[in-house]
Order: structure tokens, then sequence, then C-alpha cells
């Protein structure tokens, strides 16, 4: 897997709004390299900070974007 | 509601609604439509009226787009689950955890969460498949069924009996219970049948009760029997109260949602193509297909006086949130009314939303993809029977399902 052209440097992170996930579990079924279910079904982060691989940056994104709730976003730099 | 606010409620409410700018509305979602007529209507009213005060029933609100059904859900101070069927605001049962409000909610969900985990649920797999073959098994020499009554009702119900280690003998038994309590579901007619149906759920779980009692088990319902909310052992009014709801909830639901993906897959030839040849990508369309047949119409009570987004919502109303129009918006999606199994984030109120969160949404989708799956590896070719008529398939509110779906197929192209 090869760094992301132009953003290789920029760490990702994940940031999640725990009072918001209500345990929909998009995110560790389309994104599994980034998110993981808890016991429950909440969202835990596989690492704090993305690695920096394309793979694990799409699914990032993907993540957070289909969470119904909007309880995730990311922060670059 | 009280007294007095009913009498004053006809009339001067749509007037107050009129001369706010509001859309008013006359829908009446019992009436039997043909097969997916409501999600059609619903699209139409959204365009039209993203709120609008249907004047059916004593009057409800209906929120009809997705970014307003979304507030609701996620604000339960101001839209209570305390009444959740729109033409009912003050029920007269109380569902556990479903009518629940927080911070109570979440105690009681604690308890289920962790039953319906996905990490619970994928280790279902294996046996949820079994129970899948074999009953395609036992219906593909066939060549003609009536999907709702002979494959959706039964096979969700074998998983259920299943997963809590009940007799699966009782299949029948949980069926009938289950079609009759939805028979009385906003149909007055229905009404004795719902209740014969709840006594006898009732009873069968108060004899289980007194049985986990002398024989304690580490099963599904002996962990509930012995569980505790917050810091206080649950009541035996709980366990039958949560025991009813799981059984109302995670059967019917699955039975209709398997109505409209079979429904559109028999009608839909190419849809039905790339699930034969490629059965991998039976999760992204089972997704798509929640999203376009979100099948139940819920409720909320207003809880304070309100404007919202321009409409005077006062204490005691009640809200429809229209799941179906709002996972089908055309503010959020392109080509929002079409089934599209490539559509890359699908996002939609088939579970709801906020921390009423369906429960068995993990598990509803591990069935559902199982029955895509399997069922076209051995009955890839099927169709609307066609002595049938188009109008003879309905369905009404305010939970959507197909009344019947017979299809008929070659038996010579079933697969061995």
């Amino acid at each position: 897997m090869s760094a992301v052209p132009g953003g290789e440097n920029a760490t990702l992170r994940v940031l999640v709004d725990r009072e918001a996930c209500v345990g929909h579990g998009r995110c560790y079924s389309l994104a599994p390299g980034v998110f993981a279910p808890d016991d429950e079904g909440f969202v835990e982060l596989v690492d704090e900070v993305v690695p920096a691989t394309d793979e694990l940056r799409r699914q990032a994104r993907l993540g957070v974007q289909t969470c119904p709730e909007r309880a995730l976003g990311l922060q670059e730099g | 509601m009280t007294a007095t606010h009913e009498e004053a409620t006809p009339l001067s409410r749509t007037e107050e609604v009129t001369a706010a700018g509001c859309p008013v509305v006359d829908f009446d979602f019992t009436q039997p439509r043909p097969a997916t007529e409501y999600f059609t209507v619903l699209d139409e009213m959204r365009e039209k009226s993203p709120i609008a005060w249907n004047t059916f029933g004593g009057g409800f609100w209906m929120l009809n787009r997705n970014a307003l059904v979304q507030e609701a859900f996620q604000n339960p101070q101001l839209f209570s689950s305390s009444a959740t069927v729109p033409t009912i605001p003050e029920p007269d049962y109380h569902f556990i955890p479903t009518m629940e409000n927080p911070p109570n909610h979440r105690l009681y969900r604690s308890v289920l969460n962790p039953q319906f985990s996905p990490k619970v649920v994928a280790g279902l797999e294996p046996s949820i498949r079994r129970d899948c073959v074999e009953l395609i098994e036992s219906l593909m020499d066939k060549g003609s069924v009536d999907l709702v009554t002979d494959f959706a009702m039964v096979f969700p119900t074998k998983v259920f009996l299943q997963i809590v280690e009940l007799p699966t003998e009782d299949t029948d038994k949980f069926v009938a219970w289950v079609e009759d309590a939805f028979a009385g579901l906003g149909n007055p007619e229905g009404v004795e049948l719902l209740q014969r149906a709840f006594a006898e759920i009732r009873a069968y779980f108060t004899a289980l009760l007194a049985e986990l009692g002398a024989n304690p088990r580490d099963d599904f319902f002996g962990r509930l029997a012995t569980s505790n909310i917050g810091d206080r052992p649950i009541t035996d009014e709980e366990f039958l109260n949560m025991s009813l709801v799981l059984i109302l909830a995670g059967l019917d639901t699955v039975k209709s949602q398997l109505g409209y993906a079979f429904y559109h897959l028999a009608t839909h030839d190419d849809d039905r193509q790339r699930i034969i040849d490629d059965p991998s990508i039976a999760p992204a369309a089972v997704e798509e297909l929640l999203r376009a047949f979100a099948i139940v119409m819920d409720g909320r009570r207003v809880e304070e006086d309100m404007d919202f987004h321009g409409c005077p919502m006062k204490k005691g109303d009640m809200v429809m949130l229209t799941l179906a129009a709002a996972s089908r918006d055309t503010l959020e999606f392109e080509h929002a009314e079409k089934v599209d199994f490539d559509r890359e984030a699908v996002t939609h109120f088939s579970f709801g939303s906020g921390p009423h969160r369906c429960l068995g949404s993990h598990l509803a989708r591990l069935e559902l993809t199982v029955a895509l799956q399997e069922w076209h590896k051995r009955i890839p070719h099927y169709r609307l029977d066609p002595s049938v008529g188009p109008d003879e398939i309905v369905e009404s509110g305010p939970q959507l399902g197909l009344s019947k779906l017979p299809l008929v197929w070659d038996t010579a192209s079933v697969v061995r």
C-alpha cells in the first residue's frame, strides 16, 4: 500500500463523539481497518491516528461519511 | 391530550396551522394500496410538504425530509418516545425499551445491546445460514410459494427461536401470535386478535420465567431474567414486557422487509441477476433495499410548545417520522426514488436513528443478506404469479408490509 499523494506527511485523526454514537455499526462494517465495535456495538478506533495508507485513509473517510448520527469527524495535520 | 384540548382540535388546529403557512394534508395510512404505492405517494408528499399537519385520526404532524426526521430522532427531550404510534397520543400500554426515554432508556439497552451486538450476531451466522438453506430446500420443488407466509415469516421466527434457545417446535405458535398482533395494529377490527395474542405471549413467558426460576439457565432469557436494570434486579413485569417487545419488534419487521426485497427482485431482472452473479454484493443490496423500502411509520410525542421550522407544535401533539419519505429524500441522494446497488454511502432510517436505533439491526442485516444469497443460489429465476392481479398484492401502515407475494418458477431451473 502506498502513501497518499500530497497528503502523506499530514496525520489523519478520527474524532468520535461518544455521546452521539448509538451503535448503527456502519463505520466498522464498511471500514473495519479503522473502526471496530465494542461489546455493545458502539464504536472503537483501531488506531487513534489513521495509518498513512491509501486504503485506510479511504476507509476512514467512508466510515465518517456513512455515520447516520454524524458522530464521526476527521482532523488533518 | 386533555379533554379540552381534544374538543378544540379539528377545525381550529387546522386553521392555526394554515395561518402559520404550514401545509395541511389528509393522509390515511390505513387504507390498503397496491404494492409500493405508499412509497410513491409519500415521495410526492415530501417534495410538496417537508412538514405537514395531517388531519387524519386525531391530527398529527408529519416530518417528511431526511434532516427533519434526523433532528427529531436526535432530540428525545423535545420528541419523546412516550407515544410512538401517530394516532395514539395517550397509549394505555408501555413497551420497554421502545417507549422509555433517556436516561432510563439507556439502562435497558445496556442489558440488551450485548446480546445483539455485532460480535454475537456474527457468531450466529452458521446457524442462521443452516436454517435458511433448510427452509429454501423445503420450498424449491414446489415451483410456487407465497413468499410472505411460506418464507419471510417463518425464517426470522426460526432464527429467533434458535438464538434465544426456545424450542423450534414453537415456530408456528409464534408466527400466529405475531400475525394476530399486527392484524390489530392500527385496525380496530383486529383489536380482539391483538389482545388474545398479547395474553398468550404473556402466558408463555410467565411459564418460562417460572421454569427459569426453578432451573436457572445461561441462555438468552435466563440471562435476561437475572439481569440488573441500573443497580437493581429486573422485575417480573419488566421481563414479561421486554419479552413481548422482542417478539413484536423482531419478527414482523424482517418479514415485511423480505417481502419488499423479493418483490423488487421479482420485478427487476437486472438487479436479481447481479445477486445471482455475485452473492458478495448482497450486503450492499440489502442496505439499498432497506433505504428504498423503509417500512415503519414511526411516531414521537411533542414535549413542549415550540416553533419547529416555522410550524406551531404544541406539547402533546403527535408527530409521524415518515421514514419512507425521508430515506428517499431527493436532497440527500441522486435518483433517490430508484433502487441502485452501486451507491457507495447509503444511509437510511429503516432502523431509526438516535438512542432508539433498532436493537436488532445487526441481526436483521445478516438475516436479509443470508436470505438473498441462499435463495438466489438455489432459486435464481422466479416471477410474480401471473394469475394474481397487481392490485391483489396490497400494503398499509403504520407498518408497511405486503399482504402476500405469490411467486412462481420453473422447477427445472432450481440449483441443487
